[in-house]
C-alpha cells in the first residue's frame, strides 16, 4: 500500500510538471546557459597534451557538481514550494501519510536530477575533451550522489516551503548538509575519469571506497529524512 | 464507509495566532446525523474552527476527539483521514483533469473509495471530467472539491461556504450531498452565510 502511494505521488509530480515544463524550463536554460558559458570560456585554453587533459579533467570535475548543485537548488527546491503556493498542500495533507509524500517526492526530484545528470555529465566531458576511462564507475558515482542529493533537496525543500525567505534558506540549510556528497562526488568523478589523485585526497585508497561514501550518504540521508518528515509535514 | 456510530467532541477548544485568541474555549459534542452550523462574521474564525476539527491545524489549546464506530480517532493523522473537506483555500492540480485529480487522491490514500465518473456525474461534470481543472470555471472547481470531499464516505463533512461560486443547480448539489451525508449518519459541520444552506442546520456554535 505504502509503495503504491509513493508511486501515485512519484507519478503525479512528473505527469505535473511535464504538462507544465516549470522546473524543466528553468533547468534546461540553466544547463544550456551553462554548457555554452563552459565552452565559450575553454575555447582558448589549450586542453590538448599531459597538462592540458589534467586540468581539463579538474574543471569537468568540479563544473558537473556546480552545474547539479544549482540546478537541484532551482529544481528540485521548489517541490514542495510549488505545492504551497498553489494551495494543494492541503488536499494532499489530508490524503496522503507523510512518508509516502516524502517519498514520492523524492523519486520526482530524483528522476529530474538523473535527468540533469544525463545531459550535463557527457556534455561537459565533451566540450572539455575529457575521455572518461572508467563510464561505468562515473555511472555509479552520479547515481549515488544524485539519490543523496535528491533526498537533502526534498527534506529542505519541505522545511523552506513553511517560511517566506525561501531561496536564501533552501541554500543555507542544504549546503552544509551536501557537502560531504560534493566532496565524494567531486573526487569520484575526477577517479572514474581517471586523473591522478594528489596528496590531500589519499585518504581513499579506491573508487570503491568512494562508492560506498557515497552510498552510505545516500542511505542516511533517506533514512533521517523518513524519520524527520513527519514532524515537518504535521507541524 | 458504513457508519454506525460518529462522535464528535471539541472540548476547551482554543486557537490563539500570535497574541491574538481566535478561538476561545469552544465546546461542542455532536453525534452522527447532526448538521451543526458555524456562524459568526468575516475572519472570527469559523475556516480556524473547520481546519482544527479537520486535523490540519493544531489547537492551542483543548482537544478534538473523534469516535467513529468506537474506535478513537483524535490523533491528527486519523482525524484527516476521516473527514471530507471543502474549502476555497483547498485547490486541486490545475494540470491534471477532474478525473485525474480525484484518481491521485484515491490512489495516495488506499482506502475504498466511490467510482470517480459516478462522483463526478453527480456534481454535475459528467461531460468535462476528462478536462485540465486549469480550464474550469470557479464553479466548476468547487464541483470538483465537492466530489473530492465524497469520496472515501468520510464520518465528518467540512463545509467551509461550500456553496461559493455555485449556480442553482450547484446550490442543490450541496443541499443534496448534507441530505445524504446525514442519512448516512455522519456529522456536517457548515460554514456558511447562504440561507437555504442555514435552513439545514440544527444547531449551531458562534464563533468570533
Amino acid at each position: 500500500m505504502w509503495v503504491k502511494e509513493t508511486l501515485a505521488i512519484a507519478g503525479k509530480e512528473l505527469r505535473t510538471e511535464w504538462r507544465s515544463r516549470v522546473a524543466l524550463a528553468s533547468l534546461g536554460l540553466f544547463v544550456a546557459c551553462s554548457i555554452a558559458l563552459v565552452a565559450l570560456s575553454t575555447a582558448r585554453i589549450p586542453l590538448n597534451g599531459e597538462g592540458g587533459k589534467e586540468i581539463g579533467s579538474q574543471i569537468a570535475a568540479a563544473l558537473i557538481w556546480i552545474q547539479v548543485c544549482f540546478a537541484s537548488a532551482m529544481g528540485l527546491g521548489r517541490a514542495f514550494v510549488v505545492e504551497s503556493e498553489r494551495g494543494t498542500m492541503t488536499a494532499l495533507r489530508l490524503h496522503a501519510r507523510a512518508t509516502a509524500v516524502w517519498a514520492g517526492k523524492f523519486v520526482g526530484n530524483t528522476v529530474l536530477l538523473l535527468g540533469v545528470c544525463v545531459i550535463t555529465v557527457p556534455t561537459t566531458c565533451g566540450v572539455l575533451g575529457v575521455t572518461v576511462k572508467h563510464p561505468g564507475a562515473l555511472f555509479a558515482v552520479v547515481v549515488l550522489a544524485a539519490i543523496g542529493m535528491g533526498a537533502v533537496f526534498t527534506t529542505t525543500g519541505a522545511l523552506v516551503a513553511q517560511t517566506s525567505a525561501r531561496g536564501g534558506l533552501l541554500a543555507a540549510l542544504s549546503f552544509p548538509i551536501l557537502l560531504p556528497a560534493f566532496v565524494s562526488g567531486v573526487d569520484g568523478t575526477l577517479r572514474a575519469i581517471g586523473w591522478r589523485l594528489s596528496a590531500s585526497s589519499a585518504f581513499l585508497d579506491t573508487s570503491g571506497g568512494i562508492l560506498v561514501q557515497l552510498l552510505s550518504y545516500a542511505v542516511l540521508a533517506i533514512a533521517s529524512s523518513l524519520l524527520l518528515f513527519d514532524a515537518i509535514w504535521n507541524d | 464507509m458504513n457508519l454506525m456510530t460518529v462522535e464528535l467532541t471539541l472540548a476547551s477548544l482554543t486557537k490563539r495566532y500570535g497574541g491574538r485568541k481566535i478561538l476561545n474555549k469552544l465546546e461542542l459534542t455532536a453525534t452522527g446525523g447532526e448538521v451543526i452550523g458555524v456562524f459568526g462574521p468575516n475572519g472570527s474564525g469559523k475556516s480556524t474552527l473547520l481546519r482544527c476539527i479537520a486535523g490540519l491545524l493544531r489547537p492551542s489549546a483543548g482537544d478534538v476527539k473523534l469516535r467513529v464506530n468506537d474506535v478513537d480517532c483524535s490523533a491528527p493523522a486519523m482525524l484527516r483521514s476521516m473527514v471530507g473537506y471543502v474549502s476555497p483555500e483547498l485547490n486541486l492540480y490545475p494540470e491534471l483533469s477532474a478525473r485525474e485529480n480525484l484518481k491521485f487522491f484515491a490512489d495516495v490514500t488506499s482506502r475504498p473509495s466511490k467510482p470517480i465518473a459516478d462522483l463526478l456525474t453527480h456534481v454535475g461534470l459528467g461531460k468535462r471530467l476528462d478536462d485540465a481543472i486549469g480550464n474550469y470555471s470557479s464553479g466548476m472547481r468547487q464541483r470538483v472539491r465537492l466530489a473530492l470531499a465524497a469520496l472515501h464516505e468520510p464520518a465528518i463533512l467540512l463545509l467551509d461556504e461550500p456553496g461559493l461560486a455555485l449556480d442553482e443547480t450547484g446550490q442543490e448539489v450541496v443541499l443534496s450531498m448534507i441530505r445524504e451525508h446525514q442519512q448516512r449518519g455522519g456529522i456536517v459541520i457548515l460554514a456558511t452565510n447562504d440561507q437555504r444552506e442555514r435552513e439545514l442546520v440544527q444547531r449551531h456554535i458562534h464563533v468570533g
